[in-house]
């Protein structure tokens, strides 16, 4: 098993081997922010949150070809559209066809096409998005953070931080559109979205410190309105295991895990907490849901946690690798 | 409402480009569609349905955008105000209106039958107004009066506030006075559309001009003898140049390459009552270049592109060893210099405080008469355009964005081609040449390749805009100087377009 991280200027890859990771290859990459693996798991793409490519104002996408030992190797590198600057997050549609991205500078998303090669196409779709919060830190204007397709080629669900708004946008002849603005608390800044894999409700966080659920119509497409709410911390970031019966969030303070009603989704904090990290920025569990990996500031790398299959609970945060300012990571 | 023109419209293929044929690059780098507005409101109504649809609007006056930041639109929608183009007093007296899509030929036309006035704008009559304006344009009679933007005295404008919703504004000295200023020299497409331009007053038209062309054959040509001609024409507007009774005399060295034959140098005399009584000083200018081995005749359209569009009207007159041709300005002025057919065509451009030095005019020599193998280099030449006079009042600089304002020379190299094969050579051909030029002991030795600001140069000019320069991180001081007004620009794009819909490859960064 292979994964893939980032540094601010680099991708690496370790290889996994115990409770010590091994790096295998580092790739320079301008500023890699987002990795997102292939659904047929031999491709990785790479987005650049850049806000200048080749002197005009723009941020990049890349494709990585990934060899049976885990080792990338470069497919290609695309703009973005103009003005599409510090692209934040790109999201894969089910059949690896399309690639969606959240830009987080220049306000917009992206729509590129992926080639059966793995190859990254041109920008087809381009839609810009206007308006801003109340929240002049980070409410100036529209500031796109994550997109999540929800079970279909078509649909995707986007987070604006900037606007406080949730928005269902489709996929349609290689453009996009919107189909669905749902409005959030003023001031609330959205920033991530899981989808349940029972794909009727979906939890967002907020830059508020807070995660929310939401009812959501898998066929048609629609946000059908805001079902709960739990207070986390600041510069919150979740992951959801494998089976949806455990969502993890993680923030300044550590890692939290909560229990997800099987029935109607909402949350409820696991009756046993444990010590861990602080200062995460990117969460994500491992295949098989057998332990949680957290990139950590507070212990400047990798850190490994063995998740409890039914309690959900975590165990001792384990340092698996050295590595400081860690933005996201992808495992094979 | 505005007309809209889809791809699938028998008008798509004409309408989808500019005068440059080189743009949209690709057909997928095309708009979706063209959407002319014959008015105010209908550019109203059509901004705020494209961006409500998340759609990226480019505006067009003229379409003589040099570079792709109109036509290369891809899902987006140009938004065309060439039918905008009336150029009027309302009531018979000033201010005087004119609306983006005017042609400057016909703005020209209709001011002088009117009211006898006129802009001192750009010789190439196809430009449209939209863009030449709000750009800095300048033309035959700027060294008399000045740039278009220095007679600006309001612009109605549509601007697309935070929330997305259009705006529409009328701005002055006393009203919003930052995009005022932003709107006179900035550039098109940064801050949103001008729907009209206004003028309390514009200079009289000159009465008659008089017309005089040297050619210059290059088989006769050796950078012995070439040099001193870029020499002497430099150290005219370098020095005699600056006084003002010189002010109504515009000239240009419009230096074909070798390819081309022949090589020429222009002038257009008024004295700056706009009569041609005293012939003094163009008697002194002409005869600065008698010992070039060559003597005037009279403008035939072969020297500069604004001077022959009637070539047969006016009177021979000699003046000395010289022949000339006096006629009446408009006859001098009229048709469509420069514009040409649509070809495809790369562009760069300087601004020069001095005149040449030796150095500047042997990498000049180089250049013109270099060849390159599978490359045809006709249709390659540089505009050298006297400038200075008027244009270059000082306290002109902190009212509009235009920054160059100590400048005698502006230079426009450029080359023409049809072919798209010839891409790569035509434009390797340009950027050897000016990367040498400013390369060389006259350039700043922190901006090497670019005629960045010193006591030789004033950067580059944002109407002749060149793509090349975004590889050089300090490009926008190029355009803007080094001496606050970009970051006063990106102010005004802060506030009147927060969301950035107006922006191309080389607009205002925020």
């Amino acid at each position: 098993m292979r994964a893939g991280l980032e540094g601010q200027h680099e991708i690496r890859v370790y290889g996994i081997a115990g409770e010590r990771w091994r790096l295998r290859q580092v790739v320079a990459s301008a500023a890699p922010v987002s990795l997102t693996l292939h659904p047929n798991r031999r491709f990785l793409y790479v987005v650049n949150e850049i806000s200048r490519h080749e002197g005009l104002p723009t941020g990049t996408v890349e494709a990585y070809a990934v060899d049976a030992d885990g080792k990338l190797a470069f497919a290609n590198r695309r703009a973005l559209s103009l003005s599409a600057t510090e692209p934040r997050h790109l999201a894969l549609s089910p059949n690896g066809r399309s690639a969606l991205i959240a830009v987080d500078g220049g306000g917009a998303y992206n729509l590129l096409p992926i080639g059966e090669d793995g190859r990254l196409g041109r920008v087809t779709g381009i839609l810009k998005e206007t308006g801003h919060g109340d929240t002049p830190e980070h409410q100036d204007g529209a500031h796109p953070q994550m997109v999540v397709f929800d079970g279909t080629e078509r649909r995707v669900l986007a987070a604006d931080k900037g606007t406080d708004g949730l928005t269902v946008l489709e996929l349609q002849d290689g453009g996009l559109r919107v189909r669905q603005r749902y409005a959030l608390d003023p001031g609330s800044g959205p920033r991530e979205i899981i989808l349940h894999p029972a794909g009727r409700w979906f939890y967002v966080a907020s830059v508020d410190g807070a995660v929310c659920e939401y009812a959501y119509d898998p066929a048609g497409g629609r946000i059908l309105g805001h079902v709960g709410r739990v207070e986390t911390g600041a510069g919150v970031t979740m992951a959801l295991n494998p089976s949806g019966e455990f969502l993890y969030t993680a923030d300044e303070t550590g890692v939290r895990c909560w229990q997800v009603n099987a029935a109607n989704g909402r949350l409820a904090a696991a009756r046993s907490q444990c010590e861990s990290p602080g200062g995460v920025r990117a969460i994500t569990i491992e295949n098989g849901g057998s332990a949680l990996i957290a990139l950590s500031d507070t212990m400047q790398g990798v850190v490994r946690m063995v998740i409890d299959p039914l309690s959900g609970r975590l165990g001792r945060a384990m340092l698996v690798a050295s590595a400081p300012g860690l933005r996201s990571i992808a495992m094979l | 409402m505005a007309i809209t023109v889809t791809r699938q419209d028998p008008r798509y293929d004409a309408l989808k480009k500019g005068h440059n044929a080189r743009w949209p690059a690709e057909d997928a780098d095309g708009a979706s569609r063209i959407l002319l507005c014959e008015n105010a409101q209908d550019v109203a109504e059509t901004l705020q349905k494209l961006v409500s649809a998340g759609m990226r609007p480019t505006v067009r006056s003229g379409g003589h955008c040099y570079e792709d930041f109109v036509a290369n639109n891809p899902g987006g929608a140009i938004l065309d105000v060439s039918l905008m183009d009336e150029a009027s007093a309302p009531g018979g007296r000033p201010p005087y209106r004119m609306g983006p899509g005017t042609r400057l030929w016909n703005g020209y036309l209709e001011l002088y039958k009117r009211y006898g006035v006129t802009l001192p704008g750009g010789s190439c009559g196809s430009v449209g107004a939209g863009g030449h304006i709000s750009g800095g344009g300048y033309g035959l009679l700027s060294r008399l009066h000045g740039l278009t933007c220095d007679w600006l005295t309001a612009v109605e404008i549509l601007t697309v506030d935070g929330k997305g919703q259009v705006v529409a504004r009328r701005v002055d000295a006393e009203h919003e006075p930052d995009l005022f200023r932003a709107c006179r020299g900035a550039g098109g497409g940064n801050f949103g559309v001008i729907t009209s331009y206004e003028f309390e007053k514009l200079p009289q038209a000159p009465q008659e001009v008089i017309d005089a062309n040297f050619s210059f054959a290059w088989a006769e040509m050796t950078e012995e003898r070439f040099v001193p001609i870029l020499i002497k024409f430099g150290e005219y507007w370098a020095n005699r140049g600056r006084d003002p009774d010189t002010w109504g005399m515009f000239s240009v060295i419009s230096l074909a390459h070798h390819a081309n034959g022949r090589f020429g140098l222009s002038v257009q005399f008024c004295n700056p009552d706009g009569t041609c009584r005293d012939l003094t000083v163009l008697n002194e200018y002409l005869d600065r270049f008698s010992d070039c081995g060559v003597v005037a005749t009279p403008g035939d359209g072969a020297g500069h592109e604004g001077f022959g569009a009637r070539p047969d009207a006016g009177q021979l007159e000699c003046l000395g060893v010289h022949t000339v041709r006096r006629r009446t300005w408009l006859d001098a002025t009229g048709g469509d210099g420069g514009g040409g057919a649509s070809m495809r065509g790369k562009y760069k451009s300087c601004y020069m405080k001095q005149g040449f030095t030796e150095a500047e005019a042997r990498c000049l020599y180089k250049h013109m008469t270099r060849t390159m193998p599978g490359t045809d280099l006709r249709g390659s030449t540089i505009g050298i355009d006297s400038y200075g006079g008027a244009t270059n009042r000082a306290e002109l600089a902190e009212k509009t964005a235009v920054a160059q304002r100590a400048s005698v020379l502006k230079l426009q190299p450029m080359t023409f081609w049809n072919d798209a094969k010839e891409d790569p050579g035509r434009l390797q051909w340009l950027r050897d040449m000016y990367t040498e030029l400013y390369s060389g002991p006259d350039a700043d030795p922190e901006h090497k390749g670019t005629p960045y600001w010193n006591a030789h140069y004033e950067g580059c000019y944002i109407n002749y805009p060149d793509i090349d320069m975004l590889a050089y991180d300090y490009w926008p001081e190029l355009y803007y100087g080094n001496q606050g007004l970009y970051p006063f620009l990106q102010g005004v794009k802060r506030k009147y377009d927060p969301n950035n819909i107006f922006h191309h490859a080389m607009s205002i960064r925020a």
